[in-house]
């Protein structure tokens, strides 16, 4: 088991160094359109489109990771209210609902990636890219994302810190 | 109001108390009302709304707004802020403890966000001005209130969002902050200055001496942050540049101020996209959430229903507004500013409309709203920037940062008497974008 969730850990801090690049890729992608339209008042077709596939990928790609380093906002006043002994507890249904609705979550993402594939459906674009890539890319970060959630009741349940991860040097 | 109401509001309610994260507990709601009051293919919308939420192009903005920030966060921008600004402010009553509200006032019309802007002004101001024998409380005070600016004055990531779920064009939003925004920032200064005249013990004794041409050394020090505000606004302002574009520009700017001030080294560009990615994907995820919500709370009708029951009140719309404040510091307090605003804009924004407010206008009012709860414990991001810097107890710095929620709260108030102050701008200036 030990192994399953250092593998599951990794597989997630993997998919936030793929959401950084998509994040850096995304960033030149406008620059790029800025440069083209400045110096050669000429616009580039595919930059809006495959910015925001990009944004939409590092969204997604990075939410396992930001649950293992603590990133994503949660009301904790309830659990500071009750006593330390319950907390734990606490913690776990809170993450067994997040479980519950991450995959129900993942299966309508997956099920609209799948129907993108199989009729084929392109964007209404010059670059009339395939729906399936990106959309395919937002179902799997959701899946991590179960994935990594799973992670976390396991170590509630054996009585372990549940997150694992480092957050980079704190807020900006 | 019927059971519907209810049960969603009391599931909402309850994922969230429960400790589920904010974006999980939004989206369980909205698949849970319609799974139980509706039936309809649900992961069908849920898969096709979500898709569609976080590829929408004017948010693009956002993620670009946020990796600037986390790479000034990382270069000695916070320290040239404080070297170019204390010359200037040493003849003022209160001395320096002005420069937090200068700073960050500055510092807002680069960043979009409220805790990058105090944690990056604070970084520099908070230990400079202990040293030099300054009240810790008005200087914890004053940077939890003037970095809540961040918001306010352009650009704004809240703005931005707030812009996408409304439909409303986010750079007339940017122009309405400003006047708000430098209004607000002139109060907490006279503020400042009242205070230090009343109170001789919050500045120190001892004059600071600055050598002649300080000042205008400090303006060179200031010549970064100028660049990137000439950069971005001058861009957007001028007409040339959508704010997704000068986003992208801020970003190059910001690499370039990080490489002139030696600090773009690997390990901060790895510790600046890391963050951006943890920010990002917590937004993203709250973002696409209370898209779904939004959609599933029409669906069941939850709008109407809320509408037509305040509507029975009778409320003038000025009482409207004060009702809505009312419910927004309380609800503030418990949720940090962002989930409050899109958890709650399904409902209160058709209500604004229909009351005959602008939604320019009520832009301005929410950013307003959400900085004050930025500062009202037990859930306020700036207060735990700036306990994270300090060490302090949480309500040690509440009770610095009171009389700024007050300011703000008045301030809100004159908003709604006034809304030309946020309107006035926008109205007459015609952009793309």
């Amino acid at each position: 088991m030990g192994a399953l969730l250092a593998l599951i850990d990794r597989v997630s801090f993997i998919a936030a160094v793929i959401a950084a690049i998509c994040l850096a890729l995304m960033a030149l992608s406008i620059l790029s359109e800025v440069v083209s339209v400045t110096l050669f008042n000429e616009t580039l077709v595919f930059t809006w489109e495959v910015s925001a596939f990009l944004m939409a990928a590092a969204f997604f790609l990075g939410l396992p990771w930001t649950l293992n380093s603590g990133g994503h906002v949660r009301v904790q006043i309830l659990p500071e209210a009750l006593p330390q002994r319950a907390r734990p507890a606490l913690d776990l249904a809170a993450t067994v609902i997040a479980l519950a609705v991450t995959i129900f979550l993942t299966v309508a993402l997956a099920q609209l990636a799948w129907g993108s594939l199989v009729d084929g459906s392109r964007t209404f674009t010059a670059t009339a890219t395939p729906l399936v890539i990106p959309q395919a890319v937002v179902a799997f970060g959701s899946f991590l994302l179960g994935l990594q959630l799973f992670a976390r009741i396991v170590r509630l349940l054996s009585g372990k810190a549940p997150d694992t991860a480092k957050s980079p040097s704190e807020n900006a | 109001m019927s059971t519907s109401v209810i049960a969603i509001l009391g599931l909402m309610g309850l994922l969230l108390a429960g400790g589920v994260w904010v974006g999980l507990a939004l989206l369980g709601t909205g698949v849970g009302g319609l799974l139980i009051f509706r039936s309809m293919p649900v992961e069908k919308l849920l898969g096709q709304i979500t898709f569609n939420s976080v590829t929408v192009p004017e948010l693009v903005a956002l993620p670009l707004f946020i990796l600037m920030a986390e790479i000034l966060f990382r270069t000695d921008l916070s320290a040239s802020l404080f070297r170019g600004l204390s010359p200037w402010t040493s003849s003022l009553p209160g001395k320096l403890l002005h420069v937090n509200v200068l700073g960050c006032t500055l510092f807002a019309a680069v960043s979009g966000s409220s805790a990058a802007t105090t944690a990056t002004v604070g970084r520099m101001t908070l230990s400079e001005l202990n040293e030099r024998g300054y009240d810790r409380d008005t200087a914890m005070g004053s940077l939890a209130g003037a970095g809540t600016l961040g918001f306010l004055i352009p650009p704004s990531v809240i703005m931005i969002i707030y812009g996408v779920l409304a439909e409303v064009s986010i750079i007339k939003l940017f122009i309405a902050g400003v006047v708000p925004g430098l209004l607000l920032a002139v109060t907490y200064m006279v503020y400042l200055g009242a205070k230090a005249s009343l109170r001789k013990d919050i500045t120190p004794n001892a004059e600071e001496q600055f050598p002649k041409g300080a000042r205008l050394r400090g303006i060179v020090q200031l010549g970064p942050v100028l660049f990137l505000i000439v950069l971005i606004l001058g861009s957007m302002y001028g007409g040339y540049a959508s704010p997704t574009e000068a986003a992208a520009v801020g970003v190059f700017g910001a690499i370039l101020v990080s490489i002139v001030q030696r600090t773009f080294t690997w390990p901060n560009i790895k510790a600046a996209m890391m963050g951006a990615v943890r920010t990002c994907s917590m937004v993203g995820l709250i973002i696409a959430a209370a898209v779904f919500l939004s959609v599933a709370m029409g669906f069941l009708g939850i709008p109407r229903a809320i509408a037509e029951a305040i509507a029975g009140w009778g409320l003038s719309p000025i009482s409207l507004i004060l009702v809505l404040i009312c419910f927004y510091v309380v609800l503030g307090a418990v949720l940090e500013g962002l989930s409050m605003i899109v958890m709650t804009l399904p409902i209160t924004l058709p209500l604004i409309t229909a009351a005959g407010f602008d939604p320019i206008w009520f832009g301005v009012f929410v950013v307003l709203v959400v900085e004050m709860a930025q500062i009202t414990p037990p859930v306020g991001f700036n207060l735990f920037v700036i306990q994270g810097m300090t060490g302090e107890p949480l309500g040690r710095i509440t009770k610095a940062a009171l009389p700024f929620f007050f300011i703000m709260l008045g301030f809100a108030l004159l908003l709604a008497f006034v809304p030309q102050l946020a309107l006035f701008l926008p109205s007459q200036i015609t952009l793309r974008g």
